[in-house]
């Protein structure tokens, strides 16, 4: 028992040495790591080459954890879904601008989830280099996941137990990526019906795998909530924003795909 | 070598090779620190930057889509949601924001005061 005792001791000693730049990552995703005006430029860099494109919905994605930090095979950390809308603003004025829907983890709950809308300007606000993934998709994806969005099944399709290598190909945990790819095939394949998304998930779309040293992952899922593995087999695979648009590529579902740094 | 060390010769050598487990990191950002940090800042930009707070959006749906614009919505909105999707479309100038989050909303009788709005 003590043997034991000690072990646990250790690996926590370790783990937390270990994962420290982890756990400053997660709070860095809450600094501010650039002024307000660099954020609002970016923001509206953003807006605006959407909007001379004429795109009424894109997938988009932020760096929100610095790029060395970020396993093999992770360019961005973060993924959601801008929609061109009509904003009113709490004076009453109503303008035109993106918003974004996304799959946040829960304040004190980094097991939980739920589902936001916020903007550019909050979406950017605690990144560590302002660059964004865009993927336009083909106007006739823009109009189906435009009705997703407008559905039930936007919010049916969340599944607020998070994990952020969640298995796109089940129900167990969801991460953010993984919700977008339940909105993306929804839209494709116009049903709502969960068994069939992730029977279709299974049989075209590419995870990428998660390149990390088992032990680690191991220790990470014993001493971090929002880390499970028993949603895998021995292979732990993810979907990213980067196969999430190698698979609409593949299927000729992409207007266009570029990223965007902020312009000095 | 006893149990303990082999324990820790492999969580030490799993330190030493291994790379950071992270996937993803969805931390809503502005609900804490971040919101409280560009609100703060945005005074002192005030000048040079508007930041609305937005009480609701709604996506401008194209015609023809269920629960597109109506035309009583207005012309603008009207041609907007007629335009085929590729064309230009306008944005404004204004970056809006989205207020406190509610847990923090609460603790205030006026949620947006000093948000100059």
């Amino acid at each position: 028992m003590r043997n034991f005792i000690e072990k646990i001791f250790i690996g926590l000693f370790i783990y937390t040495f270990a994962t420290s730049s982890y756990a400053a990552s997660s709070q860095a995703a809450t600094e501010i790591h650039y002024s307000l005006q660099e954020i609002i430029n970016f923001s509206k860099q953003v807006e605006r080459s959407l909007a001379e494109k004429g795109a009424r919905v894109f997938i988009v994605s932020r760096v929100g954890r610095p790029v060395d930090e970020l396993p093999r095979g992770f360019n961005y950390t973060h993924t959601g879904i801008g929609v061109y809308s009509i904003i009113t603003t709490a004076d009453g004025q109503k303008i035109p601008g993106y918003t974004m829907y996304n799959l946040y983890q829960k304040d004190g709950q980094a097991n939980k989830s739920e589902l936001v809308q916020d903007y550019p300007v909050d979406f950017f606000s605690g990144v560590h280099k302002l660059k964004a993934g865009i993927i336009i998709p083909k106007p006739a994806l823009q109009k189906r996941i435009l009705q997703v969005i407008n559905s039930d099944t936007y919010e049916n399709l969340h599944n607020p137990k998070y994990s952020a290598i969640s298995n796109p190909f089940n129900t167990t945990y969801q991460n953010c990526t993984e919700h977008t790819l339940d909105v993306l095939n929804a839209a494709i394949y116009n049903t709502s019906n969960i068994a069939l998304l992730k029977t279709n998930s299974k049989e075209y779309f590419n995870a990428q795998k998660v390149k990390v040293n088992p032990f680690k992952m191991l220790l990470g899922s014993m001493f971090s909530s929002e880390i499970s593995i028993n949603d895998h087999d021995e292979r732990v695979e993810t979907a990213t924003f980067t196969t999430i648009g190698k698979y609409l590529e593949k299927y000729d579902l992409v207007e266009e795909q570029y990223s965007i740094s902020l312009q000095q | 070598m006893n149990n303990k060390n082999t324990t820790a010769l492999y969580l030490l050598l799993a330190l030493a090779t291994s790379q950071t487990a992270y996937a993803q990191g969805s931390t809503q950002n502005f609900s804490e620190a971040a919101g409280h940090s560009v609100k703060a800042t945005g005074h002192s930009v005030a000048g040079s930057a508007k930041l609305a707070v937005s009480a609701v959006a709604a996506p401008l749906i194209i015609v023809g889509s269920i629960g597109a614009v109506s035309q009583s919505a207005g012309e603008d909105l009207w041609n907007i949601a007629n335009q085929p999707i590729g064309d230009p479309l306008p944005i404004s100038d204004e970056t809006v924001s989205a207020g406190p989050a509610p847990d923090m909303a609460i603790k205030t009788t006026d949620p947006y005061e000093g948000e100059g709005i």
